[in-house]
């Protein structure tokens, strides 16, 4: 086990956000947390990571392994460009070093941001800061991943095309991922086993084990096969993100 | 704005023309207000006699060395605050005491201190501009983003690198603000200096000239005072874009 959590609960002023959540991530595993927004996700990730203490439970990370943490917000320097801003976490750990910046550049051409590499962030639109902020997290090559809702604000295209880069280096690193997100399709596409948790208070409403039988992992793939459809109902039956079935309608 | 520096000369203009003609018959206006030829004259002979320049010169190393002492002293130590909650907690009621007590009251001090010469003033100078430093620096350093120094946590960064990549560069800002705040009280301390006591400075050819009743020597002596103001501003400025690329780029 890499990352093994143990009845972990968390309340804000009498508010319980989570309630006696378990979960475990094998080696070079890629697992997904879904769950209603507001429902606690960026608090466990946060608990995990160590950010923050649960009032209850325990988190075991493996030691050896140097963990990535992508936080909710992207929270680039106002006063760095993208490129240093990517480069920030790199050079914390190992000061400002050539091998860094070549990294760098290659990242910004398999994201699309060449042109954007000495923008500054205040110029730069939502899905550009996320993608920074992930190159920002994978350029220190992190054995562990763990990633909050690193899509946010991409558009379709890129998105895909990031979801590539991601489970490439998942593979090629052995890295074992684990990302929160609401998006149930993501979710499906890239993961191993998706974790539903329930409203608040946040518990593990179930795990689900994804066998699209694709022959290589690919977003895409995922996505024309079959079986997709059905680990949507499954996990869309679990969340219920829609409690009543007229709202919008109650308002129109 | 095509003409901007002629709008902006015009009522500099306006006034003196005003302030001749009503002083240029009239001596007992010219007794009290002076007389911008009579100050233009000053101004010129006393440059060519070399008694000016001194003045200039001694008042402006003053202020610009106090302004030094100050800033540096100040920035370091209101940055360091931040290092140290408890550190904090004991400073602030000291330096709120302190730095609320006029520089005028401490002149005297000084000066028996460190004696009458430019010493003394350069101390005064750095003394009336290090709370400003150190206040602003601080306040600058305790308002960094959390989130950011969160941002930092998740790389395992140190307290010094939370301090370089993050506080230093988001509270420049701040630290140039209070530069350009102290090069009024940079002056203003070196005048106090020398205005207690001196042998040398503008302050001492104030305070000479006033004693004179010679008006005219009085103002041209603010003129330089505010001339060397623009002269330290003008320092800061070209200070400030290099100070901030090395605090962003090179930390």
């Amino acid at each position: 086990m890499i990352i093994t959590a143990t009845n972990i609960s968390k309340s804000y002023a009498h508010l319980a956000v989570l309630n006696q959540i378990s979960l475990s991530v094998t080696s070079g595993e890629f697992v997904s947390i879904v769950g209603a927004s507001g429902c606690g996700k960026s608090t466990l990730l946060n608990i995990l990571f160590g950010l923050d203490t649960p009032d209850g439970g325990s988190v075991e990370i493996a030691t050896a392994s140097r963990i990535g943490y992508m936080m909710q917000d992207s929270l680039l320097l106002p006063w760095r460009t993208l490129e240093a801003n990517a480069s920030l976490g790199a050079e914390v750990r190992n000061g400002r070093t050539e091998e860094n910046g070549l990294l760098v550049e290659k990242y910004f051409k398999a994201f699309d941001l060449v042109g954007a590499m000495a923008s500054y962030p205040n110029i730069s639109s939502g899905g550009m800061k996320r993608r920074v902020a992930l190159i920002r997290t994978l350029i220190t090559k992190p054995k562990v991943l763990l990633l909050d809702e690193p899509f946010a604000s991409l558009d379709f295209d890129v998105k895909l095309k990031i979801q590539r880069h991601l489970i490439d280096y998942h593979e090629k690193e052995e890295a074992t991922t684990l990302i929160v997100t609401h998006d149930i399709d993501d979710a499906i596409a890239l993961s191993e086993k998706v974790i539903v948790l329930s409203g608040r208070p946040s518990s593990v409403k179930s795990v689900i084990s994804i066998d699209l039988g694709t022959r290589s992992r690919d977003p895409i793939a995922a996505r024309k096969s079959p079986r997709f459809s059905e680990y949507f109902s499954r996990i869309w039956d679990e969340i219920k993100y829609l409690e009543e079935e007229d709202e919008a309608s109650a308002i129109h | 704005m095509r003409f901007i520096n002629l709008y902006r000369a015009l009522p500099v203009i306006t006034l003196l023309l005003f302030w001749e003609f009503t002083t240029r018959n009239n001596p007992s206006a010219a007794f009290f207000f002076g007389a911008p030829t009579k100050i233009g004259a000053y101004l010129f002979t006393k440059t060519l006699d070399g008694s000016l320049p001194r003045d200039v010169g001694v008042t402006f190393v003053e202020a610009a060395a106090g302004f030094i002492l100050g800033n540096v002293v100040g920035t370091s130590l209101g940055l360091a605050l931040w290092y140290s909650k408890l550190a904090l907690a004991i400073a602030k009621p000291y330096i709120i005491a302190l730095g609320a007590i006029p520089i005028f009251a401490f002149a005297p001090l000084l000066i028996i201190w460190f004696g009458t010469g430019m010493f003394s003033k350069i101390m005064i100078a750095g003394l009336s501009t290090v709370f400003v430093a150190l206040t602003q620096s601080y306040t600058g350093a305790s308002e960094v983003s959390k989130d950011y120094l969160r941002l930092m946590q998740t790389f395992g960064a140190t307290q010094g690198q939370k301090f370089r990549k993050i506080v230093a560069p988001s509270s420049i800002v701040w630290v140039i603000s209070a530069f350009k705040m102290n090069v009024g009280f940079a002056i203003l301390g070196a005048f106090i200096g020398e205005f207690v006591s001196s042998n040398a400075g503008l302050g001492h050819l104030i305070l000479v000239a006033s004693g004179l009743f010679d008006i005219s020597l009085v103002l041209s002596g603010v003129i330089l005072l505010s001339g060397l103001a623009f002269l330290l501003y003008f320092f800061v400025g070209l200070v400030e874009p290099r100070l901030k690329r090395f605090v962003v780029s090179y930390l």
